[in-house]
């Protein structure tokens, strides 16, 4: 046990991750937190629109996902050079210890912006857009739009639904930039586009078909995210459609993880 | 301490680089790795490294296998590679970070050494030259005390002062219990320190002597002029003399070029090797 897990040493290769990393790290979520501030700012200030929770969660999540890429490739740097991957591979600690305390130095800077970017930026998007509604008239649509957002996301009472989005977000992001940095030597960029692609499609196939063994009908969207009309009422769709779709893509992200972390082991320069 | 068994290996299913390829190499010994260019002395070094698997064969370094990478088998191997990953820290700093991975690691050796290379320890290693990043490297790998050192090129970008301090170096740190590989073309910095060679050529090792049983087999000749009637295994000549490789017929040892040696080898294999096969011992 001692070969393959020792925290002591799990706390060394931890600690020099982070004393190696710490400086790019800063920077890169610094710049990515601005960019959010920036954003929302210009949105809400500037240009003087209400910016909807819905929306702008969802702009935090496909943002982030899409950075965690380039978040994660600060970590599994190794594999772009033969000389990281070299000092990498021969660094006196065990193939686990190493894997995992990348992956975990990869998650907890993710989640603690993430809880930044939704919950605080969030509550701040509300006062920001009441000031904005305050001082103009806006049109019945948007003043609708903006009831509803609090409708959709309610903060205080939607911490499970967030958080569990939020790590299948990750764990998708994470486990296709992983895959894609260990496995992908020439193309990576395409071969990883054409996998996230496979993925959702994958995981989307599954979905339908589990829907339509249970329900005997396949789903019918009326418009994207909104509505859709089955032969049950949407009952089952509320239900069995959102869990089998989460469980399809934490499998499909879980699967993709378990292959990275043998091509991980089996790494040579 | 290192053994190969009929290793095979190949980047590509065309190009074979080792076949069959048979290797003990014993604790106690600073061994020369040498080769022509693209003979693969880089990548039998990182065959026992573990940073590349056999396609057939056995590798056993220290008991283990190094495809395995197990942490007590990391701990006491250190390969100073011919290229290697400079972090953005201080040299007191890098030591701080992956001195206590390696259980024989010694902080005063690590200055010491350090102090006769002469490197600043507070310098940050992005701001050095080549060569002295090289030396504090090597510095590093002594420290470590790991019983298979493993040194690809080391003295590429040394200056000629610190390659004579590199050769008092590794002079200084070998030991009964202590396997030190050195794999280089540059065979003259290698003159005085190793105590036995090792020649890789046409897939196989097809070398491997020590300096003592060479120096009582082999004598190393040089003149001016021309020859004057010597039976030379292999010869070079030049505008002024020549020099060659005879056979030793006398009880003393002689003096070993390895230039030479390396040189005949290659060109002569067979005339010069089967002075070492088992009937001619």
């Amino acid at each position: 046990m001692d070969t393959n897990f020792n925290f002591s040493r799990f706390l060394k290769v931890i600690s020099n991750e982070w004393c190696l990393n710490w400086k790019k790290v800063l920077l890169f979520w610094g710049v990515v937190v601005a960019l959010f501030i920036g954003y929302f700012a210009y949105q809400g200030l500037i240009q003087k629109e209400i910016i909807t929770i819905y929306s702008a969660f969802w702009t935090a999540i496909l943002t982030m996902s899409i950075l965690q890429g380039f978040y994660l490739q600060i970590y599994f740097r190794e594999f772009l050079s033969k000389k990281k991957t070299t000092s990498l591979l021969l660094l006196p600690a065990s193939r686990n210890e190493t894997f995992w305390a990348k992956l975990l130095l990869s998650f907890i800077p993710y989640v603690i912006i993430f809880i930044m970017i939704t919950l605080i930026g969030l509550e701040w998007l509300k006062m920001q857009n009441e000031w904005v509604r305050q001082a103009n008239e806006f049109d019945e649509w948007r003043l609708r739009d903006f009831h509803r957002f609090y409708q959709t996301f309610d903060l205080e009472g939607d911490e499970f639904r967030i958080f569990s989005i939020m790590f299948l977000v990750w764990i998708f992001s994470a486990s296709i930039h992983l895959f894609s940095i260990v496995s992908f030597k020439k193309w990576a960029a395409v071969k990883s586009i054409v996998l996230i692609f496979g993925v959702i499609v994958g995981a989307s196939l599954a979905t339908f078909v589990t829907y339509f063994l249970f329900t005997g009908s396949f789903p019918v969207y009326a418009f994207p995210g909104e509505r859709l009309f089955t032969n049950d009422g949407g009952a089952y769709f509320m239900l069995l459609y959102p869990i089998s779709a989460y469980c399809y893509g934490m499998f499909f992200s879980l699967f993709l993880m378990f292959i990275s972390y043998v091509k991980y082991n089996e790494k040579t320069i | 301490m290192i053994a190969i068994k009929n290793l095979y290996f190949t980047y590509n299913k065309r190009d074979k680089l080792f076949e069959d390829l048979n290797l003990t190499l014993s604790e106690g010994h600073i061994y020369g790795l040498l080769g022509k260019n693209g003979t693969g002395k880089t990548t039998l070094l990182s065959l026992v490294s573990g940073l590349l698997f056999p396609v057939e064969g056995k590798i056993g370094v220290l008991g283990k296998n190094p495809e395995k990478r197990q942490v007590d088998f990391l701990q006491n191997l250190f390969l100073v590679s011919e290229e290697f990953d400079v972090p953005d820290v201080s040299l007191k700093k890098y030591a701080m970070l992956f001195a206590s991975f390696y259980p024989h690691f010694d902080a005063e050796q690590y200055d010491h050494y350090l102090k006769e290379f002469d490197v600043n320890v507070n310098t940050t290693m992005h701001k050095m030259s080549m060569g002295q990043r090289k030396k504090a490297y090597i510095s590093f790998a002594l420290a470590c005390n790991t019983r298979v050192l493993l040194m690809d090129e080391p003295t590429n970008g040394m200056d000629i002062p610190s390659k004579a301090q590199f050769r008092k170096l590794i002079a200084s740190v070998a030991s009964k219990n202590r396997c030190i590989v050195i794999s280089t073309h540059q065979v003259r910095d290698l003159e005085n320190l190793i105590d036995a060679i090792v020649v890789l050529d046409e897939h196989q090792i097809i070398f491997n002597e020590s300096i003592d049983a060479i120096s009582e087999k082999l004598s190393f000749v040089a003149y001016n002029g021309t020859n004057s009637g010597t039976q030379f295994l292999y010869e070079e000549t030049a505008a002024l003399g020549g020099k060659g490789i005879a056979k030793n017929d006398s009880d003393i040892p002689s003096r070993v070029n390895i230039e030479l040696l390396f040189n005949g080898i290659v060109a002569e294999k067979e005339q010069i090797t089967d002075l070492f096969t088992d009937k001619n011992r």
